[in-house]
């Protein structure tokens, strides 16, 4: 079975299959009992994860944990319970398993009519722009910070590039546009140098390649490789050896030794996949797990509303500290005491085992394992509550720290329950994000990309009869919420690190103002 | 479950046993009448309709059941006829597999019925086998109340890309399901 039948079973199972494609679907099971079988298994599969979220919500509703059995239910469920429950919805508590499952299940197929309609290429659109002026190879379009090499001259926004035209990027990115519709965005340090308008030469340094019209073939030549492709979405780094590394995103891509060029077959790629040629033109596929980012797109400048006055009033003479951690200690912060409300060190910390570490030299929490720490906290009204912590994500990408307020603790999961806010690794358009909840739900944050080390805060005002939330990076707000029910099931506050991020936390507090009314 | 089969003159005691006798065996074959429905009719509203009528049509046949031992095959044949039944309504207006294709698939997932649940323990080990990240994407996407888009965001991708990251993790857990299975062929 080949991987286009694989994908279009897969296109079946996710309920996204075309009228144009049907008929071949129904030759191929009709043909092959392969089909057939591998079609049974991507539904098992499809089934077995909407088990494994459900899982969640019977751990939260249910109050099952791994190990324990789960009432009525004889099925196997070991290790779909075993990751906690953080990512609970606040639906469905008054349902039985099953019809939460159901709901899940439910929920899938909306997901999945969400994703006909939004087609899988979409991702890949980038801003309409108009054509290039005749004549013109590629124009750059974007800049970010860019610092250019002693080999090349300075580039501006809107300068047109012609055949050799040259970037010697230091440091920085830029974003590139070619005739026939391919995006490049380079990220320096890196040498680039347009060929032609369907062409470009990386000779070091990193690139994401974007191509939407699969009519026309873009490429990317390297000093050991050529790639090509015909509409999709893929990173090529070369390293000071030569060495060219191709992860594609999206689509199928063609790499090919630049030695061998016109003799041999070129190693086919498709999303997912990876692909190397060393400087002495050997070709091989490599594993695309291994951790590679590349920049996806250059971030445009975003002008944000000017500052305003707080819209709470937070005296800090009435502040009352409930816990406090400056991160003084040493070793695992799982089990580490904080200071508490009776001032003295008797908080524990609810922390993962491993990669949670406190560095006595710099007095901050280092983080190198994804999950979440807390500390049990019910709130109350009449008060102002302000959770606050520095945060500096170091690494990670798109990965991110965040801070704020959880039902239960699940210290292997990232994501919060309610008004949380986080902060990612790169500075993009996306950078750093808000919710209300329940977890991802209500997103209010204006995509401030304030990154470097912050402090970021949240307020919960529970003075009113509609609680409110606000979200402060240092001592800006950028972004706030309404409740129109109390979220009565906050039990603790948290801070928490996506995987492959690593963070560092300074300096975390909660205190409270009680509020005579 | 308002349709009673008929009962003799104790009819309020042999339904309750009845019932609950109906209910136990129903609800230990459901997950694998539901696979099975499942790998004819993939659109989730069409198996929730199905499966509606299946314990309806099963629940009103069950006193005629002389064998309670075969209660899953039993119902196996009913879901069947169910299937069938409903691709015959509603062909002419939807994406629904040709009737032989279905009977092929039907007597396939039959037979496979007892590897069911094989499938979904070797799948939780599989699940356990990728990456933290990929693990977490996977059940925020299927979690209630994360919509695609908003996962999207969060991830600092394009919902197309978010796709395209499903599709290789369901493919990679898919692959990966056989193989174990393969070995635990090999080994017994």
């Amino acid at each position: 079975m080949t991987q286009a039948d694989l994908d279009l079973l897969h296109d079946f199972v996710a309920d996204r299959i075309t009228a144009e494609a049907f008929p071949r679907l129904e030759s191929l099971l009709r043909s092959s009992g392969v089909a057939r079988r591998a079609l049974r298994g991507l539904m098992a599969v499809e089934e077995g994860l909407e088990e494994m979220a459900s899982a969640h919500l019977s751990a939260r509703y249910f109050g099952t944990r791994a190990g324990q059995p789960q009432v009525q239910d004889t099925r196997p469920k070991s290790a779909l319970s075993n990751l906690g429950d953080a990512f609970a919805a606040m639906v469905g508590s008054l349902v039985s398993p099953a019809g939460l499952r159901r709901g899940g299940l439910l929920l899938a197929a909306m997901v999945v009519g969400i994703l006909i309609v939004s087609a899988a290429w979409r991702g890949l659109q980038p801003n309409a722009r108009p054509p290039l002026p005749p004549g013109v190879l590629a124009q750059i379009v974007a800049l970010s910070d860019p610092v250019w090499a002693d080999a090349g001259q300075p580039r501006h926004e809107g300068d047109s590039l012609q055949m050799g035209g040259l970037l010697a990027l230091e440091r920085g990115l830029a974003e590139i546009v070619f005739a026939c519709g391919a995006t490049v965005v380079l990220e320096g340090p890196a040498m680039f140098e347009v060929r032609d308008a369907s062409t470009g030469r990386l000779d070091r340094g990193r690139l994401t390649a974007t191509l939407d019209r699969p009519t026309v073939a873009f490429a990317i030549h390297t000093p050991s490789a050529v790639v090509t492709d015909r509409g999709t979405q893929f990173g090529v780094e070369v390293d000071p050896s030569g060495k060219t590394d191709v992860r594609v995103f999206q689509g199928l891509v063609e790499l090919v030794a630049l030695a061998a060029l016109g003799t041999a077959e070129p190693l086919r790629l498709s999303a997912g996949d990876a692909g190397e040629v060393d400087a002495a033109g050997r070709i091989a596929r490599i594993d695309a797990a291994a951790p590679k980012k590349f920049v996806m797109s250059v971030p445009k400048p975003v002008k944000l509303p000017p500052k305003l006055p707080l819209p709470f009033v937070w005296d800090a003479a009435r502040a009352v500290t409930l816990y406090r951690d400056s991160f003084a200690g040493s070793g695992t912060l799982a089990g580490t005491a904080a200071t508490g409300r009776d001032g003295v060190g008797n908080a524990m910390w609810i922390a993962p085992a491993d990669g949670w570490l406190l560095d006595p030299e710099t007095k901050s929490l280092k983080v190198t394992a994804t999950g979440a720490a807390f500390f049990p906290f019910r709130p109350e009204p009449g008060h102002l509550y302000r959770l606050s912590v520095s945060m500096h994500v170091v690494e990670g990408g798109v990965g991110w720290a965040a801070l704020g307020f959880s039902t239960a603790t699940n210290t292997r999961l990232a994501t919060l329950d309610h008004a949380w806010m986080l902060q990612r690794h790169e500075a993009k358009s996306q950078a750093n994000l808000a919710y209300k909840g329940p977890q991802l739900a209500g997103e209010v944050s204006r995509g401030d990309r304030l990154s470097g080390e912050r402090r970021r805060t949240v307020v919960l005002d529970t003075t009113g009869p509609r609680w409110k939330a606000f979200f402060l990076v240092g001592d800006e707000v950028v972004g706030q919420c309404v409740y129109d029910q109390p979220p009565a099931d906050i039990a603790h506050v948290a801070i928490s690190v996506f995987p492959n991020t690593v963070v560092s936390f300074r300096d975390f507090s909660l205190r409270a103002i009680r509020t005579i009314r | 479950m308002g349709i009673l089969p008929q009962h003799g003159r104790n009819g309020d005691r042999m339904a309750d046993e009845l019932h609950e006798a109906f209910l136990r065996l129903f609800t230990r074959a459901e997950p694998e009448l539901r696979a099975f429905v499942r790998s004819c009719l993939p659109r989730l509203q069409d198996v929730d309709e199905v499966m509606q009528e299946v314990s309806l049509v099963a629940w009103r046949k069950f006193g005629d059941l002389d064998d309670r031992s075969r209660f899953a095959p039993w119902a196996c044949l009913i879901a069947r006829y169910e299937i069938l039944k409903y691709r015959r309504a509603h062909a002419r207006n939807r994406l629904l597999l040709d009737e032989a294709v279905i009977e092929v698939l039907a007597d396939e997932a039959a037979a496979e019925m007892p590897l069911h649940q094989r499938r979904l323990v070797a799948l939780e080990s599989c699940f356990e086998k990728l990456p933290e990240a990929r693990r977490e994407l996977a059940i925020a996407a299927y979690t209630p109340g994360t919509s695609q888009k908003d996962l999207a965001r969060q991830m600092g991708r394009t919902e197309g890309a978010i796709y395209q990251l499903l599709s290789r993790i369901r493919q990679e857990l898919w692959r990966c399901v056989e193989l174990t299975l393969a070995k635990e062929a090999g080994t017994s």
